[in-house]
């Protein structure tokens, strides 16, 4: 289980899709969203994902036997350091499964 | 070991690994920060090689079966997610019609006869486990995978990727995840991580190659040919040959992976890169079958098995202490010692 820092200051959040057997690197395609320039709507969209996310890490082995997972990272305005974590897709809340497939 | 802190400044919780990259990198207020938020459970494990996971998969397909006979149970999940599924095969069963199901039962009796037959085997844990098997899960879903306890197979996009039952040694590949998890159980992240994919991509080679009766010169040693629709420009997933040459394509890119050290990809992607530098590894397994010549699952595949159930071969094995092990197990006979010893140093892996 991970809890969050505030998000009240993340700037830009960046979601991928990992692994699988037939992982493709060029197909992970990591989707950006600036949380400084999108509308408050989607700002609070995507921090209730990452809020129902977070609960559900796993450690960086998991899940294994090629089982896919979402990457989630986190930056923060004048913070040099990221949250970074990782979801099973099994186990994704569909929050952010709405966020990976994109408007 | 996790921890929790409490650091009135945030009550969050950050996960070891970032903690540590947090506390090497940051600077100290974040480091302090960092610190102040680690936590993380660790109930959140998986189901691989535990008791319940076995307890799950003979509960989902019956009672053990008697050495040298196979247990397959295929399910569908009807496009949802929910595992196993509806029961629509069983052992002995005659086809349903449904065509992914009938090639996951055919493929998973193929991966259990080359346990079998060539390594005496007895399925999974070795006590005859029942092959359990999902397909049709999620709605166009581009992936296979082993669960801890069983095996689940997407239908594929239709666009790029073809149903994933159709490989057989696909089907070999997540069975062999299984095995792995049963002997060494190595970590899947890092050079463990992509051991334990190299070992399902020789596994599910053998699969493949001993079906069709080829030698190791004979067989193409493409993992997952037949996956790609003619849509893309893709040979297969994997080449064990020549890593790096399976696909070059606008939509998919190039292959990414390395058949030499000396081009080790270090990533925090796939889960350190467990897909992509299993190449090196895969490169090491070809090479040392096609220059012993013959059926690649008797030689240079004894040697890979045993070195896969020597006690020795720890969860955080690296590639060059791996390399060292199969040498051991290949000492009996010179010729066999002789062609692994030179195919790791082909490779990069030993000096």
């Amino acid at each position: 289980m991970i809890e969050l820092p505030p998000l009240s200051r993340a700037s830009l959040v960046r979601l991928s899709r990992q692994g699988g057997v037939a992982y493709l690197p060029g197909r992970a395609a990591p989707r950006d969203i600036d949380l400084r320039s999108c509308t408050e709507a989607t700002r609070q969209e995507v921090c209730q994902a990452l809020r129902q996310a977070a609960p559900l890490a796993a450690r960086e082995d998991e899940p294994g036997g090629d089982q896919r997972y979402f990457r989630i990272e986190i930056w923060f305005v004048d913070d040099p350091a990221t949250v970074r974590f990782q979801v099973p897709e099994a186990r994704a809340p569909e929050p952010l499964l709405r966020l990976w497939k994109g408007p | 070991m996790s921890h929790v802190m409490s650091d009135p400044w945030c009550s969050g919780v950050i996960p070891p690994y970032m903690l540590d990259r947090l506390t090497r990198h940051a600077s100290p207020r974040v480091r302090q920060r960092a610190l102040s938020t680690l936590h993380i459970e660790q109930q959140v494990r998986g189901l691989r090689g535990s008791p319940a996971a076995s307890a799950g998969a003979r509960m989902a397909a019956g009672a053990a079966p008697p050495p040298g006979q196979v247990s397959r149970a295929v399910h569908s999940a009807a496009n949802g997610t929910s595992l196993p599924g509806q029961l629509v095969r069983a052992e002995g069963q005659p086809p349903s019609g449904d065509l992914a199901v009938d090639e996951a039962y055919e493929h998973l009796g193929a991966t259990y006869d080359l346990f079998w037959q060539v390594y005496r085997r007895h399925s999974i844990d070795n006590a005859g486990l029942p092959l359990v098997g999902t397909v049709h899960y999620g709605d166009e879903y581009d992936n296979a995978f082993w669960n801890g306890a069983q095996m689940v197979f997407g239908d594929g996009d239709g666009e790029v990727f073809n149903r994933f039952t159709v490989a057989v040694d696909i089907v070999g590949h997540e069975l062999s995840h299984g095995v792995i998890d049963h002997e060494a159980g190595l970590r899947y992240q890092g050079q463990s991580g992509a051991l334990n994919e190299s070992l399902s991509d020789v596994f599910g080679s053998l699969v493949k190659q001993h079906r069709a009766g080829q030698d190791a010169g004979q067989a193409d040693w493409l993992i997952g040919a037949g996956l790609f629709t003619a849509a893309v420009n893709a040979r297969a997933l994997r080449s064990m040959a020549q890593p790096g040459s399976a696909y070059d394509d606008p939509a998919l890119g190039k292959d990414p992976q390395p058949g030499h050290m000396q081009d080790y990809v270090d990533t925090t992607d796939d889960n350190g890169g467990v897909h992509i530098n299993s190449g090196i590894p895969n490169r090491a397994f070809y090479l040392a079958a096609t220059a012993l010549g013959g059926p690649a699952w008797q030689r240079a595949g004894r040697v890979w098995y045993d070195t896969l159930r020597d006690k020795r071969l720890g969860p955080q094995a690296d590639f060059a202490s791996f390399a060292a092990l199969t040498i051991e197990a290949a000492s009996a006979d010179a010729a066999t010692r002789r062609a692994v010893q030179e195919a790791w140093r082909q490779v990069g892996v030993l000096p």
